[in-house]
């Protein structure tokens, strides 16, 4: 054989050690991988590794009348070279480029993260700044309850106390824009 | 001194004693002896005394039972921390923020602030204030500068019906009063809970997509270049597995060859050996001969009888 290649004969990737530091979204890249891997695994472990050593001078004993076609045998087998082959280069290049790319993905999702944990800090600032709930005053639930409470004083909506919903289309307050017209706008005036 | 002696009994005097068996006399006597079947009177003793009856887990709950009870909260309001500022500018000192009483302010007089008499009893001592309140208001009254209303005296019903409520049922009404005050802050708190635990399982949920990534930068690629290497080692190995059957295959035909030319020599020369035996039985002379040399053999048989 030529060993100009290292040679692999099993995958060093624990890959079950491996499956439990992933997340659902990245656990299907790891099985197609797997899969891959483990079939050319499973057909490496069942085919011999290296030429079998066969005894030339035993079978010469045994079968004198052929020795001079074991000979040449002897010789041809001495001298064959399986060659090993050896990954494309623009296999290789592929994983670098996914390298890249996963290098990209690492850093898209590190700015995420900061972002988020920034936001994160602020919630938990503010709620770390919050009085009691039981010390809230008027205001104090506008602010940190904006869905649930309102202040007309500085927003621009109609009182709804019982919550049925008259914030959520703006008829209402285009009909009642104008407080001196206080007929409906389509109604014509003539007469 | 005996009981004797206060009874004058002659000889014509009669005594006539009269059983007075009344529930509140006998019943308590009776219930504190009989525990099995205790009968009507010793019953009702007993739910007066809130004894539960046999069978009953606990004595019946009374509807009066909250009556005149005074209410007070399980547990105080959480106090604001010290420091606590809306905003930087805050003047704690003069203008401290306004916390929550759990209890309104001390009154007297069912509705008189107590605030209003503390000033005035340095100077007057304890009854000023009430001389000096009681003094203004029958001043006011004398000068008709208070000129009582004609339905005024409803204000008399009004504080006993007041008092009437607040002492029967204020209880029960503070105590729910309170219960919807809890719910609605359970509700508030679980809303911040709910905000604080977005921010838990975001912190969580990254850190876990970090860990992957991480391993997928580690493992991934070399997995990668290693598929490929297994891939060769796969292609190689059968190869060899090829060549190793084409000359077992070829070792095989030889000895195959060997055996079959043996295997050849040897039919033949049987072959031989019994076609030039066959001739030599089937031969006329070679068969006289065999019998000539029986014969002669018999014949010199010494047989005895």
């Amino acid at each position: 054989m030529s060993g100009a290649a290292k040679r692999v004969a099993t995958s060093s990737v624990n890959w079950s050690k491996l499956a439990e530091r992933l997340v659902p979204e990245h656990a299907a890249e790891l099985t197609r991988v797997k899969g891959v891997s483990g079939t050319f695994q499973s057909a490496v472990s069942q085919l011999p590794a290296d030429l079998p050593k066969i005894d030339f001078a035993a079978l010469k004993k045994a079968l004198p009348a052929h020795s001079a076609v074991l000979d040449s045998l002897q010789k041809q087998y001495e001298a064959i070279k399986i060659p090993y082959g050896e990954v494309p280069a623009d296999y290789l290049k592929e994983v670098d480029q996914w390298v890249e790319y996963n290098n990209a993905r690492i850093k898209l999702h590190d700015v995420k993260v900061a972002d988020g944990l920034q936001e994160a800090k602020k919630v938990e600032e503010k709620w770390a700044k919050a009085p009691p709930v039981e010390h809230f005053d008027r205001q104090h639930f506008v602010e940190y309850f904006p869905a649930h409470f309102y202040d007309l004083r500085y927003q621009n909506r109609i009182p709804d106390p019982c919550n049925i919903g008259l914030n959520e289309t703006p008829e209402i307050e285009n009909r009642f824009k104008d407080y001196k017209v206080l007929r409906r706008a389509d109604k014509v005036d003539d007469h | 001194m005996s009981l004797s002696r206060c009874l004058p009994l002659g000889q014509n005097a009669r005594v006539i004693i009269i059983p007075a068996r009344f529930a509140h006399a006998a019943a308590p006597q009776a219930a504190t002896t009989t525990d099995e079947a205790p009968n009507f009177f010793q019953k009702l003793a007993l739910r007066f005394q809130g004894v539960p009856l046999k069978g009953e887990a606990h004595a019946p709950k009374s509807m009066f039972e909250d009556c005149n009870k005074e209410w007070s909260a399980p547990e105080p309001l959480p106090a604001i921390p010290k420091d606590f500022k809306e905003h930087p500018d805050r003047d704690l000192v003069n203008y401290p923020y306004p916390a929550r009483p759990m209890y309104p302010p001390k009154s007297r007089l069912l509705m008189m602030p107590d605030s209003w008499f503390t000033p005035f009893q340095k100077v007057t001592g304890v009854s000023g204030p009430y001389l000096f309140f009681g003094g203004l208001f029958a001043f006011l009254v004398n000068k008709e500068l208070w000129v009582f209303e004609e339905q005024g005296h409803m204000t008399v019903g009004w504080i006993l019906f007041y008092l009437l409520v607040s002492r029967t049922a204020g209880y029960k009404i503070d105590q729910g009063l309170y219960q919807g005050y809890q719910d609605r802050v359970n509700y508030f708190k679980g809303l911040i809970q709910e905000d604080l635990k977005d921010v838990v399982e975001f912190k969580k949920t990254s850190a876990a997509q970090t860990e992957s990534l991480t391993a997928i930068k580690e493992a991934l690629p070399t997995a990668l270049k290693e598929s490929m290497g297994l891939q060769l080692e796969a292609t190689y190995r059968k190869n060899v597995q090829s060549v190793a059957t084409e000359l077992k295959r070829r070792v095989d035909y030889l000895k195959e060859t060997e055996e079959t030319k043996a295997r050849f020599e040897k039919e033949q020369l049987l072959k031989l050996i019994n076609d030039s035996v066959d001739k030599q039985i089937n031969d006329r002379s070679f068969k006289d001969q065999y019998l000539q040399n029986a014969i002669q053999q018999l014949k010199g048989l010494n047989v005895q009888l």
